[in-house]
């Protein structure tokens, strides 16, 4: 999988003459060529109907959508670099979109879609969720609340659409839409950034698209597009579109909205706290079994962890949270119960440990593990 | 375990709890059809086939006795790749495992009743343990099937069922391929706009309601096939008779319940594509080109996955020869195409066209409009059926927009090829293709053979010639297609119409930053090109062109843009400062040798 940042081979399609676009305004409904008999003319008009609908959706979400221009020092010169999309969160100008959209920037510039170009500056960033937190100064702007959808209560084959500047091709800021559909929930990847328990959809989104929101069709923010999967690496601009999308959903954002506007760090996810890294155990029948341990960080509190701490090779087929079994078959199961837990939460592991020697499996239990940050830069804070 | 609730009677709680023809109805109905169809989308593998990285294929549950469909080559354990990548050894084995998707993971043993290469297809049957609350899909009809009815394809894409639940995707059938002569069911093949991924091979097509009407097998990769980078599906009514031999026949391939709740929003909106297929469908035609002895191959440099990690290197391509799209705009018979499909112009010693009624008639290229990529074809016949245009007004982002065309030749299946999408966006202009005009953009999956063919409304009426922008930068499902709007391009027609071509004009020099960044300098101005021999010398500071201030073009590009725009032929007028010394230039642009 890569990620959706532009590349440096797009500058020369930015900055685009502001011309006015025709004028827009419902479709023409009522009148239809005679070429249709009286049943296909019902049938039309009630599509005709279903599509101002559609037209609607377009209006309201590509008002909201934004593109970002990442400006780099390179060869002593300020230069377009890369960017991608951003979705509008409040009238106080608040933006989010990837952390690798905006990483690295120079110089920020927003271009709105009624194609003002607005500087923003960095509020707060999710670097490990590839999240980025911008703010501009611009008044009279249209935002969609990230506090109204429910991504939890998605289904796959529910239809969506996407916004953003694909290859950077809407150079004046205004917004391309695709409409595509929930391909499945709690879906995993890693790598620099992770993303747990995301949205798969099959709307198109390219290299530009990165950061931009992707809506449920009552026009909801459901979260922001910050990956493909392509079978190809692609041309010169990248790779494209598979119909394999990812999202980051809103609700994962909205959990550390506050601290990422006060500049702090967002708290740590108990994959992150526990401090071991896993993947999904097979039986030899190919049957996943749980989770092999395959790295324990030293002084975590999995590796502190009384009577005896976790270690690499141990498989963790079930987990207790506040006394509620939860069942890990998958790593992707593991990853997405664990980064749903906060610090301080307690977790039981159960765990199937083989000895080397004898080569026998016994099951065995730890319990009442606090979820606690022990990395060292913590540490040195809680010190001064 | 009631998690597997019959998925028929799921769908029927959907038709009645969602009658409304919105778009929360619509999507009610294929979360409806995403329920019931992916709890009964396996995975599988051979027995053999250790390593847990191998995806396996994706299969269906058919019954709930235990009988799985899956691709030709679910039981393949040993694929082992050369230097190259490409596939050394084939073994099939007889038994198969196959794993539910999350969140159930229960692992089956199965064994092969019968596979059959004819239709990319191997049956199975579960072993062991015995089976037990399968979830299963209910079986439909393709034979029903026509162009525009909805599909909705699951399966492992990229390993998804591994770990989580298979993914799925919506499209329509773009096309179908009649059965040939001593095959079962009216099709051969279908073709379909959802994204069909490496790991949906064997997996299933369904239709909106949920019901089984083919297995996929892969994507069309060939160049020079019509339906290329569409899902290749076949036929569930080809597929069973296949079968007919197989012990339990009727228990496993059960006859599909006839009838349809005409109230559901999918439905509405498949009746709608196939009426505007049948509408549009005299306008299109196919063009065949005779290019003699031109093989269309050519290479490009770019970076390649190999075994050995991405590597950039040269790439074979194969330029796609045709049929091509066309769309009829006069009863005289004036077809408009894209005059990207007239590539290798000097090497075409004839075009012929293919009108639906199977009629094969020698055409003439009346003009080329190199600026906005169109061409004006004429053939010698009245009475044909022209599509009328949507007004400017008509082209407004979020409306449907359906990409049709017809790149068959002797008139071809009867419906034309067809994807779904809708208005993107209405760009300014993609890179200096649209200067003048705003091009469409859609997500209607398009490839080279749909290229010179309609955009259409949902009623029936031409909203451009779709376009695709250099497919091997955007590549083939990138979901960026674009349309070249007709509106405001009356004079260009008109000129096509009377057989004058149109290019893009050019200065013969470069243009590059001023010191401080702004400014346009010109550089490297030819001697012999139109404004060399009017005067123009590099190092010329640009003041103003036609009378725009030179600081009105924010770009490079803007000017650019605004020069090509012009057209060969047209004249311009330039003012510049040579060392301080305002000059003033008024030429004729020419056109780019060999263009």
């Amino acid at each position: 999988m890569r990620r959706l940042a532009q590349t440096a081979a797009a500058v020369w399609i930015l900055a685009l003459l502001p011309v006015p676009l025709a004028p827009g305004g419902e479709p023409a409904g009522g009148k239809t060529p005679s070429r249709f008999t009286e049943e296909e003319r019902k049938v039309i008009d009630r599509a005709l109907r279903f599509e101002r609908e559609l037209v609607r959706l377009a209006e309201k979400v590509r008002a909201r959508s934004v593109t970002i221009e990442n400006w780099r020092t390179v060869g002593g010169a300020l230069r377009l670099a890369g960017g991608g999309s951003g979705v509008i969160i409040s009238s106080k100008g608040y933006i989010l979109t990837n952390q690798h959209v905006a990483n690295g920037a120079k110089r920020l510039v927003v271009v709105l879609a009624d194609h003002r170009r607005v500087e923003a500056r960095v509020v707060g960033r999710d670097q490990r969720g590839d999240v980025a937190l911008l703010r501009i100064e611009a008044r009279r702007i249209k935002y969609a609340s990230p506090l109204r959808a429910r991504p939890s209560r998605l289904r796959p084959g529910q239809w969506v659409v996407a916004t953003g500047n694909p290859f950077f091709l809407a150079a004046d800021g205004e917004a391309i839409i695709s409409l595509g559909v929930v391909s499945g929930l709690g879906r995993i990847s890693g790598g620099e950034y992770f993303y747990a328990s995301s949205i798969q959809h099959d709307a198109e989104i390219n290299p530009g698209n990165s950061g931009g929101p992707l809506w449920d069709v009552t026009g909801k923010l459901l979260g922001i597009n910050g990956r493909i999967a392509s079978n190809r690496v692609g041309g010169a601009l990248g790779p494209n579109s598979s119909g394999v999308g990812y999202t980051i959903p809103v609700d994962q954002i909205r959990a550390y909205l506050e601290e990422m506007l006060e500049g702090r760090q967002r708290p740590k996810h108990g994959d992150e706290l526990l401090g071991i890294q896993v993947v999904t155990a097979h039986d030899e029948r190919g049957e996943p079994v749980g989770v092999r341990v395959t790295k324990v960080v030293p002084g975590s509190p999995a590796a502190t962890a009384r009577p005896h701490g976790v270690r690499v090779g141990d498989v963790i087929w079930k987990i207790n949270v506040s006394g509620r079994p939860r069942e890990v078959p998958t790593a992707t199961a593991y990853y997405n119960l664990m980064s749903k837990l906060e610090e301080g939460k307690k977790v039981t592991l159960h765990i199937r440990r083989t000895d080397e020697k004898t080569k026998r499996t016994r099951s065995i239990l730890i319990a009442g593990i606090e979820l606690v940050d022990t990395s060292s830069g913590r540490r040195k804070g809680r010190g001064r | 375990m009631r998690r597997f609730a019959p998925a028929a009677a799921l769908l029927l709680a959907a038709a009645a709890l969602s009658p409304a023809q919105t778009l929360k109805g619509i999507q009610a109905e294929f979360a409806e059809v995403g329920e019931a169809t992916i709890p009964a989308t396996v995975i599988v593998r051979s027995p053999d086939a250790k390593d847990p990285r191998i995806w396996g294929s994706s299969g269906v549950i058919l019954n709930a006795a235990g009988y799985v469909l899956s691709d030709a080559d679910a039981t393949l354990f040993r694929f082992d790749n050369d230097e190259e990548g490409k596939p050394t050894v084939k073994v099939h084995g007889r038994t198969a495992r196959i794993r539910l998707p999350a969140p159930d993971h229960r692992v089956f043993d199965a064994v092969v009743v019968k596979r059959d290469p004819e239709t990319d297809t191997t049956l199975l049957r579960i072993t062991d343990p015995p089976p037990k609350d399968l979830p299963v899909i209910p079986p439909g009809s393709s034979d029903r099937l026509t162009v525009g009815s909805f599909t909705v394809v699951v399966g492992n894409a990229f390993g998804t069922g591994r770990e989580g639940e298979p993914a799925l995707s919506l499209g329509i059938v773009s096309g179908l391929l009649p059965a040939g002569k001593g095959t079962a069911g009216k099709y051969q093949t279908i073709y379909t706009s959802a994204a069909v991924n490496p790991g949906n091979n064997g997996g299933p097509c369904v239709n909106a309601e949920g019901r089984l009407v083919g297995i996929i097998s892969t994507f069309e990769a060939d160049p020079k096939s019509p339906f290329r980078a569409l899902g290749i599906v076949t036929p569930i009514d080809r597929i069973r008779a296949r079968y007919r031999d197989v012990k339990d026949f009727t228990s496993i391939f059960p006859e599909p319940e006839p009838g349809k709740p005409a109230s559901r929003a999918a439905a509405l909106l498949e009746e709608a594509f196939r009426i505007a297929a049948r509408a549009a469908g005299p306008s299109l035609v196919g063009i065949t080109i005779d290019r003699g002895d031109e093989t269309g191959a050519y290479t490009v440099r770019r970076p390649v996955r190999t075994p050995r990690g991405v590597q950039v290197m040269d790439v074979s391509l194969q330029r796609y020869l045709g049929p091509y799209s066309g769309v009829v705009v006069s009863r005289e018979g004036h077809i408009l195409t894209s005059s990207m499909n007239l590539w290798g112009f000097e090497k075409i010693k004839s075009v012929t066209v293919h009108l639906p009624d199977g009629r094969a008639l020698p055409a003439k290229v009346l003009g080329r409009d190199l600026l906005h990529y169109l061409a004006m074809l004429k053939v010698e016949s009245a009475g044909l059926t022209p599509l009328p245009p949507a007004g400017p007004a008509e082209m407004v982002v979020g409306r449907i927009a359906l990409a049709m065309g017809r790149p068959f030749e002797g008139g071809g299946p009867p419906a034309p090829l067809m994807s779904f999408g809708i208005i993107g966006g209405l760009d300014r202009h993609v890179r200096e293709m649209f200067p003048e005009a705003h091009a469409i953009h859609t997500d209607a999956a398009l490839n080279d053979a749909l290229v010179g063919g309609a955009l259409v409304t949902i009623d029936g009426k031409l909203l451009g010639i779709n376009l695709l922008v250099n497919p091997d930068t955007y590549g083939r499902r990138s979901g960026i297609g674009f349309a070249v709007p007709l509106a405001g391009l009356e004079k260009s027609l008109a000129r096509l119409r009377r057989g004058r071509d149109l290019r893009p004009a050019w200065m013969g020099l470069g243009l590059e930053a001023g010191k401080d960044g702004k400014g346009i300098v010109f550089v490297n101005v030819k001697p012999d090109g139109p404004a060399g021999k009017a005067g123009i010398r590099s190092g010329d500071i640009l003041l103003s062109a036609d009378g725009r201030a030179a600081k009105e073009f924010a770009t490079i590009q803007d000017f650019v843009v605004y020069v090509r725009g012009k057209g060969a032929g047209a004249v311009l007028t330039l003012v510049v400062d040579r060392a301080g010394e305002e000059k003033t230039f008024r030429f004729a642009l020419g056109a780019r040798p060999g263009s």
